[in-house]
């Protein structure tokens, strides 16, 4: 069977990053060695049989390391993505159900573009201090004015068609019309995004563990392992380039799945990527 | 022109209140008393007398409620005091504008290659669409917005710095200190503007003034050049803005890794350190950049494009 080429892109991104997350669950199963386990007679070692990628500085298997570390990474992205759309939804309804609070509530959002997305990270990251809930925290906050945005928009627009008019005149109530007006419109326009910014959001945690206020060590993170090797990154650059890969191929799965969603559910628009602010990737 | 400015100057005031809560609260919900911070930073002594510590607070007004508190700081800073950092003793406002000054550096370098590339690819690309050069742009583009900054860097240092040995690693001073840098910034931000500057292109390539200029018979080059860029760039330049700000305060890891002293760099140090002073001297510089960024491109826009003092008019 032939497929189109729009519906390549997105095979590609179902297999890339469902890949990433099955190594994540079952990374008991699929991790050669344990990754915190050291030996340290094969420290800095290269690929070979007994570690297909390798060692790092403590001599631990970086093949086990990077399966692990799939698993906060992939976790903390889906958390924050949730929160973000729950945030976005619960203060873009309103502002476009109830034209008295749209003001209000839509200034509040231009508030959050007035630092760039990392930098507010950092802020909060200062607050809390590093851990799960401080990261989810500090990706959710920056997150969501973007998906309330676009529900508020997409409810307006559909607010002002003709039959939705005739179903408030006949006495629906505000839930029953987000339900059966709104709802069916707003999902398939914030599921795309949200696809695209697990990428962009597994990109900042792994950012975060690179500038040491991401997740903590013992546990594997990516960007942590990244680090880690950049002061052999001479002798061993396996353990930078590896982290990097995995990295990079998870933003790649996520962003080729939304952009192939986007494809299919809006087809006549524009390409994601051309509408996305720097920082917000 | 005048009635947009109210508009557009208007809207500024929630964003820079919002701005200034931030970096407020970043410190009244830090774990620790603020003066205590202070005075220990200042006397160098893990424990500073109790009573000297009660004295600053009183001063400072943090035994006061939040809304006074906040008055306090706010004229505090107005006046250029946003008090000293407890790892450096020195004060948070030359902190920070030094590291605004090396931020600035390259900036300007990294957003001069990247205006560059954006011109010359884009309208390239657009004028030879479906040719080799035009669908390497498009795939470079991609991969480029795929991979993560940081990954770039290390790229960057792996290829340039320790297998050819023709550039530093990382530090500040020099002009070959600052390629690597420029580069991964340049890198990582002008990929998405190059597809919009592609895009916008074709779409003027398309319309009817272009069509007019050819028949005048002017050469390719005066109609890209002239006629075809003129039209394509307002939507271009808009984004342009948006990554001038991000290069400014939003560099954090790129200056990090290279240890370029800018202010990205000195706000993840300040975190790392818990030097709260500094975090909220480095929040409100980059928010002041982003929004003064922001308020020139939006005038320039419109000083270029009737269009959209018009809307703003109406709305």
């Amino acid at each position: 069977m032939r497929l189109a080429s729009g519906y390549r892109g997105i095979l590609a991104g179902v297999a890339l990053s469902s890949c990433i997350v099955l190594c994540g669950v079952f990374a008991p199963l699929i991790a050669p060695h344990d990754p915190t386990g050291q030996n340290l007679g094969e420290r800095l070692s290269g690929p070979s049989r007994e570690y297909p990628l390798g060692t790092d500085r403590l001599g631990r298997c970086l093949a086990s390391r990077l399966i692990y570390g799939a698993r906060p990474s992939i976790g903390i992205a889906l958390g924050a993505t949730c929160a973000t759309v729950l945030i976005g939804f619960a203060v873009g309804l309103p502002a476009a159900l109830f034209p008295r609070l749209d003001m209000l509530l839509m200034r509040l959002t231009d508030c959050f573009f007035s630092l760039p997305a990392m930098v507010l990270a950092l802020v909060i990251i200062s607050m809390t201090g590093p851990g799960p809930w401080g990261i989810l925290l500090a990706l959710s906050l920056p997150g969501w004015p973007k998906y309330a945005r676009v529900v508020r928009g997409t409810s307006r627009s559909q607010l002002a068609l003709p039959q939705v008019e005739t179903v408030r005149c006949m006495g629906a109530g505000h839930w029953y019309v987000t339900r059966t007006c709104l709802l069916p419109w707003i999902w398939p326009q914030t599921a795309t995004i949200a696809t695209l910014g697990i990428g962009g959001k597994v990109a900042a945690i792994a950012g975060l563990g690179f500038l040491g206020l991401g997740v903590q060590p013992p546990t594997p993170e990516w960007g942590a392992i990244m680090v880690g090797g950049l002061p052999v990154l001479g002798m061993a650059p396996h353990i930078s380039l590896f982290s990097g890969l995995a990295i990079a191929a998870t933003v790649l799965g996520f962003t080729l799945l939304g952009e192939g969603l986007h494809k299919i559910i809006n087809p006549f628009l524009s390409e994601v990527a051309d509408e996305k602010l720097p920082g917000q990737r | 022109m005048l009635r947009f400015l109210a508009v557009r100057l208007g809207a500024l005031v929630p964003v820079l209140f919002a701005l200034s809560a931030i970096a407020f609260f970043s410190l009244a919900f830090c774990p620790g008393d603020p003066a205590e911070l202070a005075l220990s930073g200042l006397m160098d002594t893990e424990s500073p007398p109790e009573e000297a510590v009660r004295e600053l607070r009183r001063e400072l007004g943090y035994d006061r409620p939040l809304a006074v508190q906040y008055g306090m700081w706010i004229s505090r800073v107005l006046h250029g005091d946003m008090g000293r950092s407890v790892q450096t003793g020195k004060p948070v406002i030359t902190e920070v504008g030094r590291a605004l000054s090396a931020s600035g550096e390259l900036a300007a370098a990294a957003m001069s290659l990247t205006i560059f590339l954006v011109l010359v690819l884009g309208t390239a690309s657009a004028a030879r669409t479906g040719s080799i050069l035009d669908r390497s742009v498009l795939g470079l583009s991609l991969l480029a917005i795929t991979l993560p900054d940081f990954f770039v860097a290390v790229l960057g240092i792996l290829f340039f710095a320790l297998w050819l040995g023709i550039l530093p690693v990382a530090g500040y001073g020099s002009f070959s200190h600052m390629v690597l840098p420029a580069l991964t910034l340049t890198v990582v931000n002008s990929a998405i503007a190059i597809r919009l500057m592609r895009t916008s292109a074709v779409q003027a390539l398309g319309s009817n003034y272009v069509l007019t200029a050819r028949a005048k018979g002017l050469s390719e080059a005066a109609v890209l050049g002239r006629h075809v860029l003129r039209g394509a760039l307002p939507p271009v330049m808009n984004y342009l803005g948006a990554i001038t700000g991000h290069m400014l305060g939003g560099a954090v890891v790129v200056e990090t890794i290279f240890m370029w002293p800018g202010v990205g760099r000195l706000l993840v140090e300040s975190v790392r350190t818990r030097d709260v002073f500094v975090v909220q001297g480095c929040v409100l510089a980059i928010g002041m950049t982003y929004v003064v960024v922001n308020l020139v491109v939006d005038i320039v826009h419109a000083g270029l494009d009737p269009r959209v003092r018009d809307t703003e008019k109406s709305a």
